[in-house]
Order: C-alpha cells, then sequence, then structure tokens
C-alpha cells in the first residue's frame, strides 16, 4: 500500500487543500458579497444590498481612463512579452549552449527581484537616458516584469512536445518554416495562450513597478484603484474587482476548455 | 523505388566515432535489416540517409545520385520513427496528407490518395480520428500510410514494431511484408530484435560499434555467420572456448574440456589456435549414441527444463562444469539430475 491509499494521510492532505483553498477564495467572496452592500461605508455583513456601486463605476471617470491604459499597457506587455518567449523557449529546449543554465536561472529571476527594485531601476534607467516616465516606460517595465512566464510556459510546452514531430515534417517535405508553422506552432498553442494571459495579468494589475512610472494624467488601473481607496470608503472597488474577477475566470475558463492551458501552468 | 548505396559514412561525436566505414548498398525493391544493439549507430545510419545528421566523411547515393548535399525535405525518402511522431493536432486524413500538402498536389488528387492509402494499411473508416485516439497498431499504420503516399524512393522503418505487444507485433509483421511486397519499395528497417529482422528482411546488416560486421542473407547469417558476436546476436547459442587439435581430411578436432568436438569446418584456423566454438540449440538433439554416426555425441545430466510451450530448452551439465542449451519439440521426458547422451552434426558446429 502506498503512502497515497491511506485513509488518514489523504483526509489530511485533503483538510489542508481545501483550507488553503478556502484562504484563497475567501478574501474575493467577501469582496463579493461587500460589492452589492448598500450602505456608503464598505460595512460586513451589508445590511442592504444594491447594485449602486456598479453604477457607480461609470461615474469614476478616473478608473475607466486608466482601465484603458492598463488594457493597451497590458496587451502590448503580453504580445512583446510572448514573441520574445518563442526563440528564447526553442534555445533553451532544443540547443545546449554555454550560459544555458545561467540564461534560464535569469529568466526565472523577475519572480524572485522585489518587484520595487525592477520598478526603481527601469526609473532610474529612463531618468538616465532621458526618456522620463510615461506609456513607453511602462510597457518596457512590464515586459522586464513578465517576461520570464511566457518562457516558463513555452518550455512546459515544448518539452512536452514530440521533437521527432519537426523531422517527420521535415521527411515529408516541409522546409524548417513550414515545419514550424504547421507542426512546431499548433504544439505550443496551450504554451502560448498561457504565457499570454500570465503577461496579461501580471502586467493588468501590477502597482509596485506602475507607481514607478506613471505620470500625471496617465495611470494605470491599480495605482487609480487605490487611489480612490485612499480617499472614499465606499464599496466602488469592490464592484469593479468583482468585474475583474469575473471576467478574468471567464477568460481562464475559456482558454482552459480550448487550450488546456491548467496543467501546463501545473507543470511549469 | 531506388537503389541506396552508403560508402565510407564515418561521423563522430567528440572522440566517439558513431558511424566507423559504413558501406552498404540496397538493391532497387530490396528490404534490409539494419541490426544491431542500441548505440550502435544504426539509428544514425537512417538519420544520416534521411539527412537529419551530415557525416564527416562518406556519401550517400539514391537512385545512382548523391543526396548529401540535399536538405531533408528534398530528399523524398519515407520515414517511419520509432514513436511513429504523428502530428497530434491533425487527424489521421490529415497525417497522411501531409506531404502531399506540401507537394502541393490538388485537393481531389490528396483525397483519392489518402482513400487508397488508407484502403492499403486497411483504416478506412478512420479518417477523421486524432492520433490519440488510436490504438498503437493503428497508429503504425497510419505513420507508414503518411511515409507511402508521397511514393518515395526509400522507405526507411526504426524500429517499427519495438512499442507493439506480441501478438499486434506478429499481425504488423505479416501486414508490413504484405504492403512491401505489394509496392515493391527499396526499405531500409533499423532494428534490435533479431526475430523482426530474420523475419522481415531481404538482406541482414549486423552493426557493432558503428561498424558493420557481417551482412548476408538471414538463413545463411543465422546458419553461419561469421564471428562469435553475430551468432550471439542472432538468437540463443551454445558458446564454448576451446583449441583446436588436429585438422584431418575434412574433420577439425577441437579440445573443450574433457570433451573433443568434431567440427566440418573450421573457418581458416590452423591446429594450436586458441577458437570458440558455437552451436545453435536447435541443432542438438538428446537421445542414446548412435554408434558409427559421424556425429558428435556428448554425455551429460539434466541440470534445468524450462518449458517454453512450442518448445522446452533443456540445460545439460557435462563434467567440469559446462553448461549447454539443448531445444526439445514440445516437453520431453526428462528428469532433472537424469543423464543423457546429447548429439549434434559436425557441420553445425561453428569455429571462430
Amino acid at each position: 500500500m502506498s503512502r497515497s491509499d491511506d485513509p488518514s494521510y489523504r483526509m489530511a492532505v485533503g483538510v489542508l487543500g481545501w483550507f488553503g483553498m478556502a484562504f484563497l477564495v475567501f478574501p474575493v467572496l467577501l469582496t463579493i458579497v461587500v460589492s452589492f452592500g448598500g450602505s456608503v461605508f464598505i460595512e460586513f455583513p451589508p445590511q442592504s444590498f444594491s447594485l449602486k456601486w456598479y453604477a457607480n463605476i461609470a461615474e469614476v471617470q478616473q478608473i475607466g481612463r486608466a482601465v484603458l491604459i492598463s488594457l493597451g499597457v497590458a496587451l502590448a506587455t503580453a504580445a512583446i512579452a510572448t514573441v520574445m518567449a518563442i526563440p528564447a523557449a526553442l534555445a533553451i529546449t532544443r540547443h545546449d549552449f554555454p550560459g544555458r543554465g545561467t540564461l534560464v536561472a535569469f529568466l526565472v529571476s523577475p519572480v524572485t527581484v522585489p518587484m520595487v527594485a525592477i520598478g526603481i531601476a527601469v526609473s532610474q534607467f529612463f531618468v538616465w537616458i532621458g526618456g522620463g516616465t510615461g506609456w513607453f516606460a511602462l510597457l518596457v517595465g512590464h515586459t522586464v516584469l513578465v517576461s520570464a512566464y511566457p518562457v516558463r510556459t513555452l518550455v512546459a510546452s515544448l518539452s512536452l512536445s514530440n521533437p521527432s514531430l519537426e523531422e517527420a515534417a521535415a521527411s515529408l517535405g516541409a522546409t524548417r518554416w513550414v515545419a514550424f508553422r504547421t507542426v512546431v506552432l499548433p504544439q505550443l498553442m496551450p504554451g502560448l495562450v498561457s504565457g499570454f494571459l500570465f503577461a496579461f495579468l501580471i502586467s493588468f494589475d501590477n502597482y509596485p513597478i506602475s507607481i514607478f512610472l506613471v505620470k500625471g494624467g496617465l495611470t494605470t488601473m491599480p495605482i487609480e484603484i487605490f487611489n480612490y481607496i485612499s480617499q472614499n470608503l465606499d464599496p466602488t472597488p469592490a464592484a469593479f474587482s468583482t468585474i475583474y474577477v469575473l471576467i478574468v475566470s471567464a477568460v481562464i475558463v475559456l482558454a482552459e476548455r480550448r487550450f488546456g492551458i491548467v496543467s501546463l501552468s501545473v507543470k511549469g | 523505388m531506388a537503389r541506396i548505396e552508403l560508402t565510407g559514412l564515418e561521423y563522430r561525436v567528440g572522440v566517439t566515432r558513431i558511424l566507423n566505414d559504413v558501406s552498404l548498398a540496397v538493391e532497387e525493391g530490396e528490404c534490409l535489416a539494419l541490426l544491431g544493439p542500441s548505440g550502435c549507430g544504426k539509428t544514425t545510419t537512417l538519420r544520416v540517409i534521411a539527412g537529419f545528421v551530415t557525416p564527416d566523411s562518406g556519401d550517400v547515393c539514391i537512385g545512382g545520385a548523391s543526396v548529401l548535399a540535399l536538405r531533408p525535405h528534398r530528399r523524398n525518402v519515407g520515414l517511419v520513427f520509432q514513436d511513429y511522431a504523428l502530428f497530434p493536432h491533425l487527424t489521421v486524413a490529415e497525417n497522411i496528407a501531409y506531404g502531399l500538402v506540401r507537394r502541393r498536389v490538388p485537393r481531389e488528387a490528396i483525397s483519392r490518395q489518402v482513400g487508397a492509402m488508407l484502403e492499403t494499411v486497411r483504416l478506412t473508416g478512420m479518417e477523421r480520428r486524432r492520433p490519440q485516439e488510436l490504438s498503437g497498431g493503428q497508429r503504425q499504420r497510419v505513420a507508414l500510410a503518411r511515409a507511402l503516399v508521397i511514393k518515395p524512393d526509400v522507405l526507411l522503418l526504426d524500429e517499427p514494431l519495438g512499442a507493439l505487444d506480441r501478438i499486434l507485433r506478429d499481425q504488423m509483421q505479416v501486414e508490413l511484408k504484405r504492403i512491401r511486397r505489394d509496392l515493391g519499395i527499396t526499405t531500409i528497417i533499423v532494428t534490435h530484435d533479431q526475430e523482426e529482422a530474420l523475419s522481415l528482411a531481404d538482406r541482414i546488416a549486423v552493426m557493432f560499434d558503428g561498424r558493420i560486421v557481417e551482412s548476408g542473407a538471414p538463413e545463411h547469417l543465422y546458419a553461419r555467420p561469421e564471428t562469435r558476436a553475430v551468432m550471439a546476436f542472432l538468437g540463443a547459442s551454445n558458446i564454448v572456448e576451446g583449441r583446436i587439435e588436429a585438422i584431418v581430411g575434412d574433420v577439425a578436432t577441437v579440445r573443450v574440456g574433457d570433451f573433443a568436438v568434431r567440427a566440418g569446418h573450421w573457418g581458416g584456423k590452423n591446429a594450436g589456435d586458441a577458437v570458440q566454438i558455437g552451436i545453435r540449440p536447435e541443432a542438438i538433439t538428446i537421445g542414446p549414441a548412435d554408434s558409427g554416426s559421424v556425429e558428435n555425441t556428448l554425455a551429460g545430466s539434466v541440470d534445468e527444463l524450462v518449458y517454453k510451450g512450442p518448445h522446452t530448452e533443456v540445460y545439460v551439465r557435462f563434467p567440469g562444469g559446462r553448461d549447454m542449451i539443448v531445444r526439445v519439440q514440445g516437453r520431453p521426458a526428462l528428469a532433472k539430475g537424469s543423464v543423457v547422451t546429447i548429439r549434434f552434426a559436425l557441420e553445425d558446429v561453428l569455429v571462430f
């Protein structure tokens, strides 16, 4: 009998698992409940229910503007990071080259370097080259931050895919480019999609780096939400967060259905 | 359909000599098995022909012309991978059509040829399935169909039956022979399984350590191998050390411990040479000495009986501790420990 068959072991793991899930999900549920509160102050449990805070999102124009800016930055960031990740992942999985281990470690490092450090570094860099802050600085900063994620998901995708597929394509008359397009790229779809999503989401709600790079009139969603919370006590941000959570969940469910990305991010 | 000729292929990785002067010709329509243990260079040889490995020196000719300068996609070689390498995102029909699409064959012609090929490999009705939904044997057929539909000059099979279980392997062996015979295509099969090589090939080339050590017709190679290694690799064998005592007329006498074994041929060895002798287990019979015969007779005791279904392997022990395996039809009425006499013909003794 292996240990995973032991009923008490299974129970302990099960309890821990559900406890962990609850720990992660509880704040989200709380936010959702609070967003429907009728009071002008955040209260739990709500004494009355209302949808007015959802209507209020539209009234707070700086949030709307910031969301559009964040969307633009996050889409551009994710696109650049994902495209850059393809050759990087191919090099890492298909070739052994000097410094490969270092490169892999480096690509994983933004995960371990404090974001504030990246924020300061990028803002200093732009001051140094005289570029100042703004949209382009946000794009660069976020790209530095998220670049590792698509590489990791693509490396996972590539190491799951069979290298002899490319050779099979070649033996059937496909040039390298055609083989890449018709055989390798379709194998990479789960990695591309999940890498893009990772990059997009991390960029979209990043605060610590953005705070160094925004300037007056050009702020991102998380910064505006934070500003709003520091000046107002009503549940509008909760309503906004609820919508955000719903949209992101829907996108992830769809991506999983279509591309099976979850198994990949676990392996990555 | 074309003749393949390899001349003096050399390939090194670092200091390791992967291919060592590999020269080989496969005639038009012939089926050659490259047989050898894993790591002997047989798969590398196949990859050189397919164009995935560029040899350090030597040449590869298909149909009389060198293909060494051609990239893999220009070589018109049908390749079946050990793991089949079917495209998982494409259906069976799309997999088979892949090479035709690359050749810009018109759509109607593609569907006609794919349909005909599905019939050849007996997969009609499966065209819309994905590789993941097929059994191992069906995947093998798709891989074969995909390689054959492009009408390659040569067909290269890498351990074609290695991933199949025993019963399926026997079925596919027959199937493969039928398809190959129908198409008459020049074929090279890479395998480490001597049974596969013996049953599928017109000719076998045995490879060890990057070098072709022997080649010939399966029955010749099995019955009259020139080297001990080839004999041992091509099936069960009894190989023992000895010394040639005398060569008189047509008979060489080899001293093996307490026994004198007489051999009908001795591979150019001389009296006094230390040699090895080999006898196939099925060339030996158990029975009382036949007085006056020209056979070898030895007396020993039954040490172990291993029943294998159609035959039984009898381990006979001789004074001095030597063992020999004897293959007997069915289940012999022998008891462990009983004293037996074995005999084998002079012709069946190989001297290395």
